[in-house]
């Protein structure tokens, strides 16, 4: 039975690899391959962005003899993004799950249920580790002579870290389901839990930059304070080679996953199925009010994007995030330009461009349109009997993320235009391609949807976090963030001002001819679904 | 008011519907019979507009669907099987925005709602989360927010189900209505007696093909309907 459930999660999880989810067919092998080619290289660019740090710490601490520091660190990194990054769609996947009812009414084990959808949990949180992990390996073994044994360990250790990950994601999804069945409105509880979260991750991964930072100097320091903390100690050393420690490591995740099971056995069935109702309110005619169709159609979008948290927190974290490097780039301006001066002469010159790609990167995050149309699910229906013309129903999924993402984005290019001083002009330019660039992102988010979308899902979680459009509109937001440095460098020649308007042209042309696309083929696609 | 002439479509090389041609008029309560999978639903989502058919026409009130499917939804409203609504949005909600589509004013809809809230009891339901309602609560919404732009022709899949015998009552009620002030209901049921007391017309059909139609009268004779049924399903 319980292989059965987890051939079923496997399915929902990655059956958009293998079968076309519109017509229900099998992909060539082709696609199949292109697909998870994609997904593969999407992993390695995130593994790439990280293999900067693990670098600098492997060639400072492997050589001086501080091997299983070197792990500790980067295990204890890799295993905060594993948790923080699988924590709420393990909730959703444990908790909220539509066929719940459905497995519950059979005669299955709640506890069968439960294992089958933690076993799913698993997978993504080795997906998650395995970012950091694959170049910490990698890296160690350019400057340490590896044995057989040492990297047995190694390669064990990443499944046997993902069981502790397991058991920590599974306790804080355990801890949001409690706080949510206590309280009338799920969403709001599992909002405030989803900020707090986010920001301890946020807090948590900046002190470790700063860690990092000092690490080579202060190796000896962080080894005693590391050597308190067992767990990351056995961790470490066990990739050394160290077989106890191994062993003591393994046996610790083992007993955090059991108690972990233990604990939610005996409370699945009742958080999934708690239901303390909302609060009856009263109905007011005056609430009754009438408005235009497009306002109508982006209000529509507006409910749906904050009254569905996973949906808000998944696709809008760059929101958030934007204001706070803002502020450290006022507070930091002046020391981040010396620090481009040095490197690169004609700082000047770089510094609009390097804004427009940080925020953008900032922004590539917040694929709100990429999930829109799959969202619609079972609730097509209502949309595709009344009179709505579809272009501006889909523009108005347009315009929310839009409406959402270009202020901040605009704000905080402005912001560091400000701290960099790279001039009013510059500024102005440099603003309205963050502008442009949110106008492609979003077009291209949609139409990927519209090419690729998913109405079967039992959770949200899929379209939000794990269907093709949202892997492909993530790497458009990667690649379009990189346009304006190259673009930069070819058209120096012709002064900042005009290299600065040919970015703010290409991000345009792309918008253009996507929303064209959208208004064409795009409106056909939807209205065949 | 609906004319469907040769209607056939496909799913993949499964016929779901085959040449199905019907003529509902204006003042009719015309009745769909069939058995599971015969292409009843197919049928009823062809005619909103939900479905793209291969081939045929579909007119509303003279207009073609396939031609100007915006003009034809504008004087339809359709209630499916299984009422899936937006759970993120409140009772009054959601009336609030199929009014908005349908460029309802204010003072119209305020009235509609009234009335067919205080109908089928759900007046004070409106203002909580549609996340919260009964299958039936849902049921019940969806009916009012179809009946809120007062339809010419309104469809109807099944909408017995979940029902409470009051509210089965009401809405057999309004259909009435519409139909006595011009309009026309075609609707898919299971429950044959329902169809029996409550229709002019009935069509049934079996394996996407149209095998009988007409007045209840020339459909059944001096028989049941539920022993035509059996015999022509046979």
């Amino acid at each position: 039975m319980f292989l059965l459930l987890l051939k079923k999660q496997m399915t929902e999880l990655f059956r958009g690899y293998f079968v076309d989810r519109k017509t229900g067919k099998m992909r060539s092998k082709w696609q199949i391959a292109l697909f998870i080619m994609l997904f593969i290289f999407l992993l390695g660019m995130v593994s790439h962005a990280f293999s900067g740090v693990v670098e600098i710490l492997g060639a400072s601490l492997i050589p001086s003899g501080h091997d299983w520091l070197y792990f500790a660190v980067l295990g204890a990194a890799s295993m905060v993004i594993g948790v923080f990054g699988s924590v709420f769609s393990a909730y959703s996947m444990l908790y909220l799950s539509k066929d719940n009812d459905l497995l519950l009414a059979m005669p299955i084990k709640p506890s069968v249920i439960l294992s089958s959808r933690m076993a799913s949990a698993y997978i993504l949180s080795i997906i998650y580790e395995a970012v950091i992990y694959v170049p910490t390996v990698i890296v160690y073994r350019r400057y340490a002579d590896n044995t057989a044994v040492d990297t047995l360990f190694q390669i064990l250790n990443l499944f046997i870290s993902c069981f502790a990950v397991l058991a920590l994601t599974c306790f804080f999804s355990w801890l949001v389901a409690v706080a949510a069945s206590r309280m009338r409105n799920k969403n709001t509880i599992v909002m405030i839990l989803s900020l707090v979260i986010f920001g301890a991750y946020y807090v948590l991964m900046f002190r470790m930059n700063s860690m990092l930072n000092t690490l080579g100097d202060r190796a000896l320091e962080w080894e005693d304070t590391f050597r308190k903390i067992y767990p990351l100690y056995a961790f470490g050393a066990g990739n050394t080679g160290n077989a106890v420690s191994f062993i003591a490591f393994a046996a610790i995740s083992f007993a955090l996953l059991a108690v972990a099971v233990l604990v939610m056995s005996a409370t699945f069935l009742k958080l999934a199925t708690s239901n303390k109702g909302a609060k009856k309110k009263k109905y007011k005619e005056n609430s009754v009010k009438s408005a235009g169709m497009s306002s109508a159609l982006l209000r529509r979008e507006i409910a749906r994007f904050t009254g569905t948290p996973i949906y808000m927190f998944n696709t809008g974290l760059g929101i958030l995030i934007a204001p706070v490097v803002s502020v450290i780039a006022l507070i930091k301006g002046d020391q981040l330009r010396t620090i481009v001066a040095d490197g690169f002469p004609q700082y000047e010159f770089i510094l609009p461009f390097a804004v427009i790609t940080a925020v953008c990167l900032i922004f590539s995050m917040n694929n709100i349109t990429a999930p829109s149309v799959s969202l619609e699910g079972k609730t097509l229906w209502i949309i595709r009997s009344v009179p709505v013309d579809t272009s501006k129903l889909l523009l108005s999924k347009i315009k929310l993320q839009m409406l959402l993402n270009s202020v901040p984005a605009a704000f905080s290019a402005a912001i560091m235009c400000f701290a960099f001083k790279t001039g009013i002009v510059s500024a102005v330019i440099a603003v309205s391609a963050v502008i442009l660039s949110c106008l492609a992102s979003a077009s291209a988010g949609l139409m990927f949807n519209l090419l690729k979308p998913d109405f079967t899902w039992t959770s949200e979680i899929i379209p939000v976090k794990q269907d093709v459009p949202i892997i492909f509109s993530m790497l458009f937001g990667f690649a379009s963030s990189l346009i304006p440095l190259p673009a930069g460098a070819l058209l120096s020649g012709f002064g900042v001002p005009v290299a600065l308007t040919a970015v703010c042209l290409i991000y345009l042309a792309a918008a253009v001819l996507m929303l064209r696309w959208i208004k064409t083929k795009g409106v056909t696609l939807f209205e065949s679904f | 008011m609906l004319r469907i002439e040769h209607l056939t479509k496909k799913y993949g090389e499964k016929c779901a519907v085959n040449d199905l041609s019907l003529h509902i008029m204006p003042g009719e309560i015309y009745g769909f019979i069939g058995h599971n999978g015969a292409g009843k639903t197919t049928t009823l989502k062809s005619c909103v507009g939900i479905l793209n058919f291969d081939e045929g026409e579909i007119y509303v009130g003279g207009i073609s669907m396939r031609e100007n499917p915006l003009e034809c939804k504008k004087k339809i409203a359709y209630i499916p099987d299984n009422p899936d609504l937006y759970d993120y949005m409140s009772g009054v909600k959601y009336l609030n925005f199929i009014a908005d589509i349908f460029k309802i004013p204010a003072d119209v809809r305020r009235q509609k709602i009234d009335e067919y809230a205080s109908a089928f009891e759900i007046k004070d339901d409106l203002a909580d989360s549609i996340q919260s309602y009964s299958h039936g609560m849902k049921q019940k919404l969806a009916i009012i927010s179809a009946l809120i732009h007062s339809p010419e022709l309104v469809i109807l899949d099944e909408p017995f189900v979940g029902l409470d015998p009051k509210s089965a009552f009401t809405l057999k009620g309004i259909m009435r209505e519409i139909c006595n002030s011009g309009g026309a209901i075609f609707f898919s049921t299971h429950v044959l007696e329902v169809a029996e007391k409550l229709c002019d017309k009935i069509a049934i059909i079996k394996d996407g093909s149209l095998i009988r139609s007409g007045t209840m009268d020339e459909v059944k004779g001096d028989a049941s309907l539920e022993s035509v049924f059996l015999e022509l399903e046979g």
